[in-house]
């Protein structure tokens, strides 16, 4: 409609001024402060593999290696999917991100019933009851917190279109990671505590990242 | 322009193209510049604007005057169509640069710079309209018309005719449902692509396809009644 106007020589020194007032991290700075923050976030699930091991606990070896590898490979790939944002300023498009945040959960728990009806002899007695279902739940949940904290820092105030998208997306990816770590230490296989204790964890995730990220991904007014 | 030129073969409303009012062609936001016009523009101003916004990304700050230079009359431009108010539109504006300086870590070496600086804007300007509780205008500014930038010299009754015409373009568009207005105003007034006004809005390029074409129906059946009396 009307043609654009430059806005005036006032406007323009008020800008000026008010953005030299302020320092901001250049891209290099903040890729460094990236891998330090993600690295420290998965710190503790480190630790807990390095002390704890991986419990076959009379699964077998080609289960645990399949869902290893399932999990820990999609987990990857999604983390690295989402902190890269591709060739777009405005990152990754929003239906792809609702896509991950319902796929990866999906799909985590599709590589698990793959293991487990390729490797039935992986079911074994006693099955988990709800005691078990809520020690791996809340295991998985408190795994959870720093990668998912992590994510949501590095990618604070900059989503001006849909933050509670990329913060399910994040919460998802987040709490893969956390599954992932759980899925070689728990000795249950059956599907229905996978589904409960392991994947349940990460759609709750990505519910609360969506609720986390609506306030923490969103752009402020600077004063 | 196209658009002028598509919805009526009516003189007013090609008097509206010819002075520049309608830049809703799918890949200019600018009419077709005057000799003044290309004598001072040297490149494309958009990627001119992504060139300097990768650099101060990188952290040359010096970029930061030619990034202004280059994206500000086209954002400012798209914050006065916003919000029909010149310091509404200067205080976005600068909230606007404000946050792609904040965030400019943030952005993709060879990525656009104009959607993601729109994107910003408009959020800025949801939530100015949020926190005021009350509802965007959509008048027309007359002031912001620059006539410096319009091509050829049209008469007084055509600029009346136009502006009369393009007063009744934005009643009917302030009509439309939020979301058909958004995708109609980014694709045809902007000149963004379908893709990039669907990153801008976050939805599918074929939503922001189906939105800006029915709001472009709705604009043509609303405006019908207008020209017929002409």
């Amino acid at each position: 409609m009307s043609p654009d106007r430059e806005p005036s020589q006032e406007v323009r020194d008020r800008i000026a001024a008010a953005v030299a007032k302020r320092s901001s991290p250049t891209r290099a700075q903040v890729r460094r402060q990236t891998i330090v923050v993600i690295a420290l976030s998965l710190a503790p699930l480190a630790a807990i593999l390095a002390l704890r091991g991986v419990h076959p606990a009379g699964r077998p070896l080609g289960y645990l290696a399949f869902v290893a590898i399932g999990w820990f490979a999609l987990g990857l790939g999604a983390s690295l999917w989402a902190l890269r944002p591709g060739r777009e300023a405005l990152g990754r498009p929003r239906p792809a991100l609702i896509a991950l945040a319902i796929g990866l959960p999906a799909s985590l728990l599709l590589v698990s019933l793959i293991a487990s009806s390729a490797f039935p002899e992986a079911v074994r007695e006693p099955l988990a009851g709800w005691h078990g279902h809520l020690a791996c739940s809340l295991f998985a949940t408190g795994l959870s917190i720093a990668p998912i904290g992590a994510l949501l820092w590095v990618f604070r105030r900059s989503d001006p279109v849909a933050p509670w998208i990329s913060g399910a997306a994040l919460g998802a990816v987040g709490a893969s990671w956390a599954g992932a770590v759980l899925a070689v230490q728990c000795p249950h296989a059956e599907p229905i505590h996978v589904a409960l204790a392991h994947v349940g964890p990460i759609v709750a995730s990505a519910i609360v990242g969506a609720a986390l990220g609506a306030r923490v991904l969103a752009l402020r007014w600077i004063r | 322009m196209q658009f002028a030129a598509s919805i009526t073969s009516d003189p007013s409303f090609a008097a509206c193209g010819a002075m520049g009012w309608f830049t809703l062609g799918h890949e200019h936001l600018n009419p077709a510049p005057t000799h003044a016009m290309s004598q001072r523009v040297t490149s494309d101003p958009r990627a001119r604007a992504s060139g300097a916004m990768d650099r101060y990304a990188a952290g040359d700050d010096r970029a930061f005057a030619e990034l202004y230079e280059a994206l500000s009359p086209r954002l400012y431009g798209f914050l006065l169509r916003l919000s029909g108010d010149a310091a509404t539109a200067e205080d976005l504006l600068q909230q606007t640069f404000l946050q792609m300086h904040e965030a400019r870590a943030r952005f993709a070496h060879g990525a656009d710079v104009t959607p993601w600086a729109m994107a910003i804007a408009r959020r800025l300007f949801i939530d100015v309209v949020r926190r005021q509780k009350s509802r965007a205008t959509d008048v027309v500014d007359t002031s912001v018309i620059d006539e410096t930038n319009l091509s050829g010299q049209p008469s007084a009754e055509d600029w009346m005719i136009a502006a009369e015409t393009e007063a009744v373009l934005r009643s009917r568009l302030a009509t439309l449902s939020p979301k058909h207005r958004d995708a109609f105003r980014l694709v045809k007034e902007e000149g963004l692509s379908i893709a990039e006004a669907a990153s801008v809005l976050g939805t599918t390029a074929a939503a922001v396809k189906l939105r800006a074409h029915r709001a472009y129906a709705q604009l043509r059946t609303a405006l019908e009644p207008e020209r017929k009396p002409r």
